[in-house]
């Protein structure tokens, strides 16, 4: 997109979505959100990102962001798989309420993170092949 | 030990990681995906297989999904009846992927075969998801991956006659799934449980407060798993979606896909509601009355089809009416003789569908009136065709007629004898549709017929044989499974 307030603004502003993106998919079992609401957010600022810069790169590097998507999406599910096999009280559990206190479902937190932000990625440029 | 332990839910799980894992192949490297997918059915076959071993020797099998106990987590269960649609999903699905390692490369385009497996491994995951758990919200989320696998199965060919049958599939599949999830939600409102056990227990002291409720959930459920489940006026669908997808599709959706609805919901009438609710609301003579239509209009239909994909499609449609028949007897004979159904016509359909996909990629035909002659050109193609047809149509020694026999005597047992005609003119209908084509392939060829063998790949000619030669076993001893069906339904039924 050859817009200069757009490509100035979101130079900064990327950092931050991708900030709270990581917030809400940590915060997940204290707060509103989680995996799903924030991989969402970290989807859309790096398809934001792509949709403003991805043109100017070489043509070949285009379909880039489609493999890693690929890529992350079979780490995603192999972290959720782990989820449904072990028992639920597992892991470091620290003080209920705060941050690092519920062993391993942050980690699965992440991957569903992963998986919902890489799947964003994948269809928006599965349907960017099309034509 | 461990794993053990966490058999029932490894049956699933390892699927859908081979679902996240392979788009990664489908993109790099395709070749390995078919022989992935073999492998992945193969271990899931086995596993399925030590776990009907574990149920027969009389253990039912709860499996607490991270340690979460049944109120509040989600928990799978394995009864004989689940252990037996395990073995038969898992069966057939293995058949059928032998068989599409060949006859996929005519059917669709290159690049989109990796991505189809992916759409089949998730079909076969979520179907047994739908068989195996014990939960109903779990059991709407599988409904939902079972209609976007299918609907993707549908689309692989990339036609424009199966992107426009995929389309109306999606929309009314979604249409479905929006009324069992109302359902699903009035029972939780009501019962405040979402596990069937204890749904069934809360409804026998709260369904008497609610008529109304009880009416509208049952017909929610009805309308909903009835549309996936193809019963006669919400088929419409059925027809285009089957005949329009590549032929080892058409095999898992008309043979597989539209069984586990039926199970689902054989469950939830006799095992949450109760056979007194199921009469009570008329719901029976409804299932009845649909499934006389479905038997008739299902025949009628497909004797006018050219298509020989078309025609199979369409006599799907009847042969779900045959199956819901024996639900809506509510008898012991009745739903032994629906779930018989589930299992012969599952192999009857595969054997058929495989039999045409094997025609089209040898001859390229797919026209009924072309068949001329080709009992000569592809044996052993046409002599399983054969088998299943007079199957179809219920000739004693082959599997059809035991259903159609145990349909009867349910009848009777149910007090209304009409059904024996309906049975007996279906019978005739399906002749009607069936036979002119296997009297083509053998009797009217127009110049002699020079006998060759089939020039079809070996791995698409085991399967076949493998599924004709089950209809003849199931038609020769069914005793055996006959008796473990009836215990099956008289604990549906109690």
């Amino acid at each position: 997109m050859d817009d200069y307030i757009t490509r100035v603004v979101f130079r900064y502003v990327l950092l931050f979505i991708l900030l709270y993106g990581l917030y809400i998919i940590l915060h997940g079992h204290v707060s509103p959100g989680g995996g799903f609401a924030g991989g969402m957010v970290i989807g859309m600022g790096l398809l934001l990102y792509f949709l403003l810069f991805g043109l100017e790169w070489r043509a070949k590097l285009r379909r880039l962001p489609m493999d890693v998507a690929l890529v992350f999406i079979g780490l995603g599910g192999i972290l959720e798989a782990v989820k449904f096999l072990l028992p639920h009280e597992h892991g470091p559990v620290g003080m209920p309420g705060t941050l690092f206190s519920v062993g391993i479902i942050s980690v699965v937190n992440f991957g569903i993170g992963l998986l919902v932000a890489s799947t964003i990625l994948s269809i928006f440029y599965l349907l960017v092949e099309e034509d | 030990m461990f794993l053990w332990d966490k058999l029932p839910f490894l049956l699933i799980i390892i699927i859908l990681l081979l679902c996240f894992v392979m788009p990664f192949f489908a993109r790099w490297k395709p070749v390995v995906c078919p022989y992935l997918t073999v492998v992945t059915v193969i271990i899931v076959f086995v596993i399925s297989v030590v776990l009907t071993f574990r149920v027969a020797g009389g253990e039912v099998i709860h499996y607490h999904a991270g340690d979460w106990p049944p109120p509040w987590g989600i928990e799978i269960f394995i009864d004989e009846l689940a252990a037996m649609m395990l073995l038969l999903l898992t069966g057939s699905c293995l058949l059928i992927v032998f068989y599409s390692l060949k006859a996929l490369t005519k059917e669709i385009p290159g690049p989109a075969i990796g991505w189809y497996y992916t759409l089949f491994l998730l079909t076969l995951a979520s179907m047994m998801g739908i068989v195996v758990t014990n939960d109903l919200f779990n059991l709407y989320v599988m409904v939902e991956i079972v209609s976007i696998g299918a609907v993707g199965l549908v689309v692989a060919k990339g036609e424009k006659l199966s992107t426009e049958a995929s389309l109306r599939y999606l929309m009314l599949a979604t249409l479905g799934s929006g009324f069992m999830l109302f359902a699903i939600g009035f029972l939780y409102q009501v019962t405040g449980n979402l596990n069937m056990p204890y749904v069934a227990a809360e409804l026998l002291e709260v369904r008497d407060q609610y008529p109304f409720l009880m009416w509208a959930t049952l017909s929610f459920f009805t309308v909903g798993l009835g549309v996936k489940a193809a019963l006669f006026p919400l088929h419409i669908w059925l027809p285009d979606a089957h005949s329009s997808a590549p032929s080892p599709s058409s095999a898992v959706l008309s043979g597989l896909v539209v069984k586990v609805y039926i199970i689902s919901m054989l469950r939830i009438y006799f095992l949450v509601f109760g056979i007194e609710v199921f009469n009570e609301t008329f719901l029976r003579s409804l299932i009845l009355l649909l499934a006389t239509m479905a038997i008739l209009g299902g025949s009628l239909f497909a004797f006018v089809q050219l298509d020989l994909k078309r025609r199979l499609a369409y006599s799907t449609v009847a042969q779900i009416g045959y199956i819901f028949l024996g639900m809506g007897l509510g008898t012991v004979w009745g739903v032994t003789a629906a779930l018989l159904h589930i299992i012969i016509h599952a192999l009857m359909k595969i054997c058929l569908f495989m039999s045409a996909g094997a025609v089209y990629y040898q001859t390229g035909r797919k026209k009924v009136i072309h068949f001329s002659g080709l009992g000569y050109q592809m044996p052993v193609t046409m002599a399983a065709f054969t088998i299943a047809s007079l199957s179809m149509v219920g000739i004693p020694f082959f599997g059809g007629f035991i259903t159609k026999y145990g349909l009867a005597l349910g009848s009777l047992e149910a007090n209304n004898p009409y059904f024996i005609v309906l049975i007996v003119v279906s019978g005739l209908l399906n002749a009607a549709y069936y036979f002119p084509i296997v009297w083509q392939a053998y009797f009217t060829s127009g110049h002699d017929p020079q006998m060759t063998m089939d020039k079809v790949p070996f791995t698409m000619l085991v399967p076949i044989i493998i599924t004709a030669l089950g209809i003849i076993y199931m038609g020769l001893f069914p005793g055996r499974i006959l008796e473990f069906l009836e215990q099956v339904s008289i604990r549906l039924l109690l």
